[in-house]
């Protein structure tokens, strides 16, 4: 028979393990701050800095699992031990982040936490000047400000000093990870009030929320990776140039965010620049789509494809969009844009400038021109948005490439 | 138009009822006893978050459904401790049956039965949370979990037993890997309930808030997961449109793979991982001409050539998208691919995961009618296997598919085909190969 850990997947393996690890970050460095020790300050530093090794998995960007810790320590122990925790965690977690990160990364990453946790301390230190007492409402006030300034301040550095091997934190999408955290500390805060072991119990919902995310964060990317997989299906094919529908995603990102897209939108363009010649793969030679309408039944075809199934019935609509002689969204009209403009340009950023003139005079629907003039826009202020195009699609180029492959 | 009230009735109605009754008993003995009735604005708190959380079950990425409900009476328990938990625990835990799934669908003795064993565990929870309270808090907790998982337990197996006309055994089976959950959920509650007596009500949104928040995403996941299977499958139609004589093949391949995977012992991840390679594995038609994969009979060279070159250069341009790699696992035999920048157990996976789809593809295109051949029977695939096992396909995968299929009791090929395509011209007895990429098996492929 097999043993409760052996039927564990192996995330949930790890997320156990986490419970431990948390458990025993909680005992040692709740339970014994109030007899302070340098040994129990060693111990507390040391699995405060695990702690903060581990990830919640935001929809963009992750929150490190200690945060709830450094929090509820600010808000339960004095200023001098919480200092004192913090300065060897940090210690300790440094060359973990070097490891893991790089120099520039990890230096600031350090210096993010570091003025955040300092300004979460100063925010406790405060509370615990203004309100009085140790009862559970004031703790929880206490921790909710601490908290509260820890996580904006963490959110400002990210804004201020943005990690390269991390993406931009969208407050939008990421408020119920630091929802969640801040509801961890303040559990975490008035259970071990109460009684240290009950603290133990009081990260339970942090590990399952983190748990969620994980899942969610491994589903979305298996996701995103079968619509990439397939978006190459014509272009090994030989239908439409290796690389294309990578690169045209990249630029109809671009022109989504410069536009203000919503996320939904940005990521539904990005999906149909990828998969809008996924019609092709119904064609037996490519010299069969030569002219305009075979490009636009191909394009309805795709979309009959892609409206099969309900969730991709909105991406189906923009495909076959796309090559209509009237375009009737500005969706459509990025994503045609987005794709012609890689068209000319392929792999050769000197020709984007070319391929701006050119396409200036294939456009004249009110759309057109003003997805025109934000690709325009677009490039004025990002011009390293052609090379980062190229570079998406370079793993397909460049394996042909290496393999000699004929194209066709 | 007035809607009549539907009303379904099932095997085990009695049985249900008895436990009706016996429940309205004991509610009727606790009042009548003159036990001190806690507040109502907390009883009627917990009701409300108990009926919340037995209507909003967390639904488990492993399929289990995790009800939080226990969390809640553990913590009417723990809120009530100074007064009146027994009764309480009664009133909160009748709520926890009222489902207003079951109520729509009529199920109203189940409803009631639900109600009647939820008022049951709870009271009996909180008399024993109660009486063993000066040995310790460990020992409250400890005992009242006990009791009331034993009296859910106790009430719902032979429930579930005579209404589905299930074996006891089978049912405990599926029950018992939720049990740990109480523990864990019973800890949380009490927590919430000994903070509740503290600062009140404040108490309730440090964990509502995240259960809502872990809840909401758990579905958002399942809901991802469904876009990711309903995405596959339309391409799955796409390559069958394109190669109609291999009708049902992808899903067939990705049923028999998942039978070797199970029979290996595969983790539930690696499981889900399988079956999406196993269901693209064929991917690579789309990007063959139609003509060369529906022709029956012998490729020439050139159309040969035309197929391993397309072959060839997918193998090649896939290797170097990550993403992709475990799929061109499944369609060659070429392992020093998977060396590019996979780690030593991702390799052994992917290799393994090739070798699983390699000889589920083989055993179905050989029980399948083709173009150039019709089916061949089970016993001839079998052999066929048995005879490959070590040099063209991996013997421990081999065995694995036969037990498996013999232990289910199943029968394909040869006059077991279903949704055979049905062809113009019958094809022969027996066949010269293969005109599509889904029977070029991987050669030199063994262990």
């Amino acid at each position: 028979m097999k043993s409760l850990w052996g039927r564990l997947q192996p995330r949930e393996r790890r997320v156990a393990a986490e419970v431990y690890l948390a458990v025993a970050a909680a005992l040692v460095a709740l339970g014994r701050l109030e007899g302070v020790s340098g040994l129990v300050v060693a111990a507390a530093g040391m699995l405060l800095a695990a702690s903060l090794l581990v990830v919640v998995q935001a929809p963009i960007g992750t929150v490190p699992l200690g945060y709830a810790l450094v929090i509820a320590i600010a808000a339960l122990a004095d200023i001098g031990t919480f200092f004192s925790v913090l300065a060897l965690a940090l210690l300790v977690t440094l060359p973990v982040l070097l490891v893991r990160y790089g120099p520039d990364d990890a230096t600031r990453r350090m210096t993010r936490w570091l003025v955040a946790a300092c300004a979460c301390g100063g925010a406790a230190a405060g509370m615990r000047a203004l309100a009085h007492g140790t009862s559970p409402d004031v703790l929880l006030l206490q921790v909710s400000v601490a908290g509260a300034v820890f996580l904006s301040v963490d959110l400002l550095g990210r804004a201020v000093l943005p990690t390269p091997t991390a993406p931009p934190m969208h407050v939008r999408l990421a408020w119920p990870v630091h929802v969640s955290i801040l509801c961890a500390a303040g559990l975490l805060t008035v259970a071990y009030h109460h009684d240290k072991w009950m603290a133990v119990v009081a990260l339970v919902p942090l590990v399952m929320t983190r748990f969620a995310f994980d899942r969610y964060a491994a589903a979305q990317e298996a996701y995103r990776q079968t619509i990439r997989a397939l978006s190459i299906v014509p272009e090994v094919a030989g239908v439409t140039p290796l690389g294309h529908g990578e690169r045209s995603a990249v630029y109809a990102v671009a022109l989504a965010r410069q536009l203000g897209f919503s996320t939904e939108a940005i990521e539904r363009v990005a999906t149909a620049a990828r998969l809008h010649h996924i019609g092709y793969v119904t064609l037996d030679d490519p010299e069969d789509a030569t002219t305009h309408e075979d490009q636009v039944r191909l394009a309805k075809q795709g979309g009959d494809i892609l409206r099969e199934t309900e969730f991709l019935s909105e991406v189906g609509d923009l495909v076959e969009g796309v090559a209509a002689s009237d375009v009737t969204s500005r969706e459509a009209a990025i994503v045609r844009i987005a794709t012609a403009f890689d068209h000319l340009v392929l792999e050769d950023p000197a020709r984007a400038v070319g391929a701006v003139q050119l396409l200036k005079f294939q456009q004249n629907d009110p759309y057109g021109a003003a997805a025109m003039l934000v690709l325009r826009q677009v490039l004025d202020e990002d011009p390293a948005v052609v090379e980062r195009a190229i570079a998406s699609g370079a793993p397909l180029t460049e394996a042909a490439a290496a393999s000699g492959a004929q194209r066709g | 138009m007035r809607s009549r009230l539907k009303f379904v009735v099932l095997p085990g109605w009695w049985f249900e009822v008895a436990c009706v009754v016996g429940a309205a008993a004991l509610l009727a003995w606790e009042l009548g006893s003159g036990q001190r009735l806690p507040e109502l604005v907390p009883l009627t708190l917990f009701g409300a978050l108990l009926l919340a959380s037995e209507n909003t079950p967390i639904l488990f990425p492993s399929a289990t459904a995790v009800s939080p409900g226990f969390m809640t009476v553990m913590a009417a328990i723990a809120a009530f401790d100074h007064g009146g938990a027994v009764l309480g625990a009664s009133i909160v835990g009748i709520a926890g049956g009222l489902s207003v799934d079951l109520i729509r669908k009529g199920r109203h003795t189940t409803v009631l039965f639900n109600c009647a064993q939820y008022l049951v565990a709870s009271a009996a929870a909180a008399a024993v949370y109660e009486s063993l309270g000066g040995l310790g808090r460990a020992w409250a907790f400890g005992g009242s979990v006990v009791v009331f998982a034993a009296i859910n337990v106790g009430a719902v197996l032979p429930q579930v037993a005579l209404n589905y006309r299930e074996r006891p055994r089978q049912v405990w089976r599926d029950m018992r890997p939720a049990l740990p959950n109480y523990f864990a959920f019973g800890l949380l509650g009490v927590l919430v309930g000994v903070l509740y007596r503290e600062i009140g009500a404040v108490a309730l949104p440090l964990l509502i808030i995240p259960a809502v928040i872990t809840r909401k995403v758990f579905a958002s996941f399942l809901e991802l997961q469904e876009a990711h299977d309903a995405t596959v499958k339309v391409f799955i139609k796409a390559i069958e449109a394109k190669d109609r004589y291999t009708a049902g093949h992808t899903e067939r391949v990705a049923k028999y793979a998942l039978y070797i995977g199970e029979e290996l012992r595969l983790a539930a991840r690696d499981l889900e991982h399988l079956r999406y390679a196993a269901l693209l594995h064929d991917v690579g038609k789309l990007a063959v001409p139609r003509r060369i994969l529906n022709k029956p009979g012998r490729l020439t060279e050139d159309e040969y050539a035309i197929v391993q070159r397309h072959n060839q250069v997918c193998v090649d341009i896939l290797t170097r998208v990550d993403f992709m790699r475990s799929m061109v696992g499944t369609a060659s035999d070429q392992h020093a691919y998977f060396a590019t920048g996979a780690s030593e157990r991702e390799q052994s996976r992917l290799v393994q995961e090739a070798h699983i789809v390699a000889v589920a593809d083989a055993f179905d295109a050989m029980t399948s009618t083709r173009s150039y051949r019709q089916a061949l029977s089970q016993e001839t695939a079998f052999r066929e296997l048995h005879d490959k096992a070590g040099s063209q396909f991996n013997p421990r995968c081999v065995e694995a598919l036969i037990r498996a299929i013999q232990k289910r009791g199943e029968h394909y090929g040869l006059g077991f085909e279903e949704g055979a395509v049905e062809f113009a011209v019958p094809p022969p007895v027996a066949g010269v190969g293969s005109a599509g990429l889904g029977d070029l098996v991987p050669r030199g492929v063994a262990t």
